[in-house]
């Protein structure tokens, strides 16, 4: 600030000017003091007359031996801009008129603190923690309210040298003696990213209890928002108390950001509330500059899609499809309806071509199993078998092995449909009730039923619902519970069990098995019945099934040695089904355990070639040619 | 949702000084419109309570009209009549799910005998709205408008062989209600609206309805002067005058040329037709002879075709069209939004 530092210059330098504006105020002694000092009398009295002839009100000083004591307001005007250098070049020029010169006590102590503050944030931020604790015992003032900043950088060092405990009190110390409402928000805003939330719900718990008032629940969303963002991302986690989420979910005003909105919208869904988390998500699309986050507009789709609007559920995710996978992959699920019918609606041309490019984009198994039934059913076989092949590659179901097996059986290869059937029985082990006679096979099974087996989960809750219209069967409950479960809507289908409770002993059982599952999975096992009073193979299809979600989860997670301890806790219970043999093979892979992955798959695709054992075959026979 | 306008004795207006608003457009919050102008039109025609007076239909209002009157103020940048509107506007022809009856006759005993909407009126609200949140900052408009936008996306659309289309209200037009179904009306796509809803309601593509509306504007070139038809049906993949409406280029359709030019459309190729030559007066056209079935004399009428001039040659508008007299609700509307619409997207034409 060249100009001000100019003014401030002047002003102290040449203080007559002033003077002359606003007489008997701020005279300028400086000469007349000079004079005295140096034993000038005659320069003395003629500066006196002058002073006086000027300012008739003025009253000379009576101690005339020492320099005029200044205003420092200037300096303190230039020291709360943090203009420290500008401070030191007034003090200088002061100097010259006085020499030895000195501010006030006072300023020359807070000069000493911001120079070391500054030093200190300098130390900080070329990362050398040990010069900023160094600083910090010198100078205990540079950590408290009245410098969060300053105390946090401190915290962080702490942190950087490993001492937890130290850092946590400097924020324990500053929640308890912070008394600014917005000093204590900043507090906790900072502590919940640095020390993580549940720590920082521990800090206030801790001085709530010495000081029930030091903490209002107010400044508590950060804590929330941290710990649902948790239980969100790593299933199993405690969620924050109900009341805790209410009083933040409830407290999102108009100005909340996007992505907290969307947040909520997020825990909204996991609880089953649809209709609330589609206002939350609609309302985080509106707040986004320019277009919604994917992930946001992915939570419209899936809201609206879950309060039965599917129309503009698709209407939206084809309008987002090439915005992200999940958002394509939504787009191909949901557009499956067009294709449904009895008879089949003739679609047009182009828009078979475009569902079918999208299907290979995003590799969508029920895409590919979509088109292979169109195409089984309008009689044109060899493009079914294609497609289910295909999908076969990218994950299997039930739905698609049963087309490759038919489409083959049609095609005239009686002998390698039987075999396809043999490799897939393994997997699905209610194909072998399967017979390829001359005609084409009907398993005389409840349309819900094999839907859910076959992973459509959405055509299942679709059956479901539509003969539900007067009141649901418990049975039908239960198996609208594990349509649920499969379209991770764990709450939803906790609720489905508990209806289907009321059913035979049999059904009960079930329905009780399927409650603690949809508790385990909507992160409360303190919810689960672990009463033993399950059939065991039913226990080991779910706790099957739950390990394979788990293992699949480590492995995208990059925890190789989870995974394959999951793997090999699920191979316990259950044979391997082949995407997680491919998923084995990979995981040992990555453990450096190459000639074991490439065992697995050499197996994989000796039993059934698909594009992705003959992709992982590939890969293992580069890296051998490569040498490592 | 037909506009009967009555035929009038043509009042001639008293021509004011040129408008003062020239050089200004640029501005982001800029005053687009004449306060000298817009006072002129809110006395003419806003009732103490907030309700826009069509006085050529028996002092009716309707959604269109309170949806003109709030994108006037908002360029007017009159925050205090923007609220009167709006309070009118939602308390009176507000439905619950957001959009507005499109029709309220204060003559009649039920004056909202009809609870159907019309979409042009529900975009011309969502979008002043969003104006009105972008210069004054109350979150409360930008959610009514997303509440708007999100109900004409989902349920005011639909997919057909020209593209995405506007239904032109919730009830009437499509497959199920009429045998030529869908029938569209090509002045309800209100363009330089739509990238403004996509603002507050960007999960929906409406760039798609945008091309939609472009496509039907090149499939309904009827009769030789090639003008659409106020209401066009798209049975069958192609477009046709629909059945039971005249087949004229009517008074809703003569504000294509200006959503069109304000939307930024620049294409010679589908402005032409709206372009006035010296045997073309301003008129309601019979599309299949090309003849005007009756000339529309207010001035107002005459910017629409200035609009496309100004657009195609840079021709200035007329100074005949910068007055603060004002006659008829409908043309002086027109005028005035065309005025705003120069001065954002062509300035050197004022």
């Amino acid at each position: 600030m060249p100009v001000t530092r100019l003014i401030t210059l002047l002003f102290l330098v040449a203080g007559s000017l002033t003077a002359q504006a606003e007489p008997a105020v701020g005279v300028d002694e400086t000469a007349l003091r000079w004079y005295a000092r140096h034993g000038y009398s005659e320069r003395l009295d003629a500066e006196m007359r002058r002073l006086r002839t000027l300012y008739p009100e003025w009253e000379p000083p009576t101690d005339l031996s020492s320099p005029q004591s200044f205003d420092e307001t200037p300096l303190w005007a230039l020291f709360a801009g943090d203009d420290i250098e500008a401070v030191d070049a007034a003090i200088q020029a002061r100097r010259r008129i006085e020499p030895g010169f000195r501010p006030s006590d006072d300023l020359a102590a807070k000069l000493q603190h911001r120079r070391a503050r500054r030093t200190m944030l300098q130390a900080a931020a070329a990362g050398r923690p040990q010069d900023v604790l160094a600083l910090a015992a010198k100078i205990p003032e540079l950590v408290g309210c009245h410098d969060l900043e300053g105390s946090w950088t401190i915290a962080a060092a702490w942190r950087a040298k490993g001492d937890e405990g130290r850092a946590h009190a400097i924020f324990g110390d500053l929640l308890e003696t912070c008394q600014k409402p917005q000093d204590r928000r900043s507090v906790v805003d900072t502590a919940v990213p640095t020390l993580g939330w549940r720590a920082t719900a521990a800090l206030i718990a801790k001085v709530r209890q010495r000081q029930p008032s030091a903490v209002p629940a107010s400044v508590e969303a950060p804590v929330t928002r941290g710990g649902v963002a948790e239980a969100l991302a790593v299933p199993g986690t405690a969620a924050p108390d109900p009341a805790a989420i209410e009083a933040w979910l409830s407290g999102l005003g108009s100005s909340a950001p996007a992505d907290e909105v969307a947040l909520a919208g997020w825990w909204c869904r996991a609880a089953g509330h649809h209709a609330r988390s589609l206002v939350l998500f609609e309302a985080a699309a509106t707040r986004s500059s320019g277009r919604p986050d994917p992930k946001t507009v992915e939570g419209i789709v899936l809201a609206l899609e879950a309060l039965g609007r599917r129309g503009e559920a698709l209407a939206i995710a084809s309008d987002n499809a090439d915005r992200s996978e999940p958002l394509g992959r939504l787009a191909v699920d949901l557009g499956s309806v067009r294709f449904a019918g009895k008879p089949r609606p003739r679609l047009d041309d182009r828009e078979i071509a475009a569902y079918a490019a999208a299907t290979t984009r995003w590799r969508s198994a029920p895409g590919a199993e979509t088109l292979g039934w169109y195409a089984y059913d309008f009689g044109q076989t060899e493009a079914a078998r294609r497609w289910f092949e295909t999908g076969l590659g990218w994950r299997s179901s039930r739905g698609l092995a049963l087309g490759h097996v038919l489409a083959t059986a049609r095609l005239g290869a009686k002998a390698e449909a039987q075999r396809l059937l043999a490799a897939y029985a393994s997997e699905f082990p209610d194909l072998t009730a399967v017979k390829l006679g001359d005609t084409a096979v009907a398993v005389a099974r409840d349309p819900a039923g094999v839907a859910l087996a076959a992973r459509d989960y959405r055509g299942c809750l679709r059956h479901i619902d539509a003969r539900s219209s007067r009141g649901i069967k418990p049975s039908d409950a239960i198996m609208k519970g594990w349509c649920l479960v499969g379209l991770e809507r764990p709450a939803e289908a906790a609720a489905a069990f508990e209806a289907g409770m009321g059913g035979s002993p049999t059904l009960r059982e079930e329905a009780s098995y399927g409650r603690s599952i949809a508790a385990l999975r909507a992160g409360r096992p303190d919810l689960a019945d672990r009463t033993g009073t399950i059939a065991p193979q039913r226990r080991r299809e779910i706790d099957g099934a739950l390990l394979g979600e788990e293992a699949a989860a480590a492995y995208r997670a990059g925890q190789w040695g989870r995974t394959l301890a999951l793997l090999d806790q699920r191979a316990g219970l259950l044979p391997e089904s082949r995407d997680l043999s491919l998923l084995r093979g990979w995981t040992l892979d990555h453990l450096g355990r190459h000639e074991a992955a490439e065992a697995i798959f050499k197996a994989l695709d000796r039993s059934l070639s698909t594009p992705e054992s003959q992709q992982a075959m590939a890969a293992m026979a580069s890296r051998r040619e490569r040498g490592n | 949702m037909i506009r009967v306008l009555f035929t009038l004795a043509a009042v001639l207006c008293l021509l004011g000084p040129p408008s003062p608003v020239r050089g200004q457009a640029q501005q982001e919050r800029a005053v687009l419109l004449d306060p000298a102008l817009w006072r002129a039109w809110k006395t003419a025609f806003v009732a103490p309570d907030g309700r826009v007076i069509d006085n050529a239909n028996h002092g009716i209002s309707h959604s269109e009209g309170q949806g003109y009157g709030l994108l006037l103020a908002a360029f007017a940048d009159d925050k205090d009549s923007f609220t009167l509107l709006w309070d009118w506007t939602r308390t009176t022809l507000g439905r619950d799910d957001g959009l507005s009856t499109w029709r309220y006759d204060p003559t009649r005993r039920v004056p909202k005998d009809d609870p159907n909407n019309a979409s042009d009126g529900d975009i011309l609200i969502a979008w002043a709205l969003v104006e009105a949140f972008e210069r004054w900052g109350d979150p409360t408009h930008r959610d009514a408008a997303a509440r708007i936008a999100r109900m004409v996306a989902r349920r005011l659309t639909a997919e057909t062989a020209l593209g995405r289309v506007l239904m032109p209200a919730l009830v009437g037009f499509d497959r199920k209600a009429r045998p030529d179904g869908p029938v569209v009306n090509p002045s309800y796509w209100i363009y330089p609206a739509l990238p403004r809803l996509a603002s507050v309601a960007g999960e929906h593509d409406w760039s798609r309805l945008n091309d939609g509306g472009l496509a039907v504007l090149r499939a309904a070139r009827f009769g030789p002067r090639r003008l659409p038809s106020e209401w066009v049906s798209l049975a069958d993949g192609t477009a046709k005058p629909a059945r039971g409406f005249e087949a004229v280029y009517g008074y809703n359709a003569v504000r294509i040329p200006l959503y069109l030019v304000w939307g930024g459309v620049a294409d010679r190729e589908v402005l032409a037709p709206f372009m006035a030559g010296p045997n073309a007066p301003p008129g309601l056209v019979t599309v299949a002879t090309g003849q005007v079935a009756e000339p529309l004399l207010q001035p107002g009428y005459a910017a629409m075709s200035a609009v496309v001039a100004c657009a195609l040659e840079g021709t200035r508008l007329p100074a005949a069209l910068r007055g603060a007299a004002m006659d008829l609700y409908y043309p002086s509307t027109l005028r005035l939004l065309a005025l705003v619409a120069l001065a954002q997207k062509h300035p050197r034409c004022l």
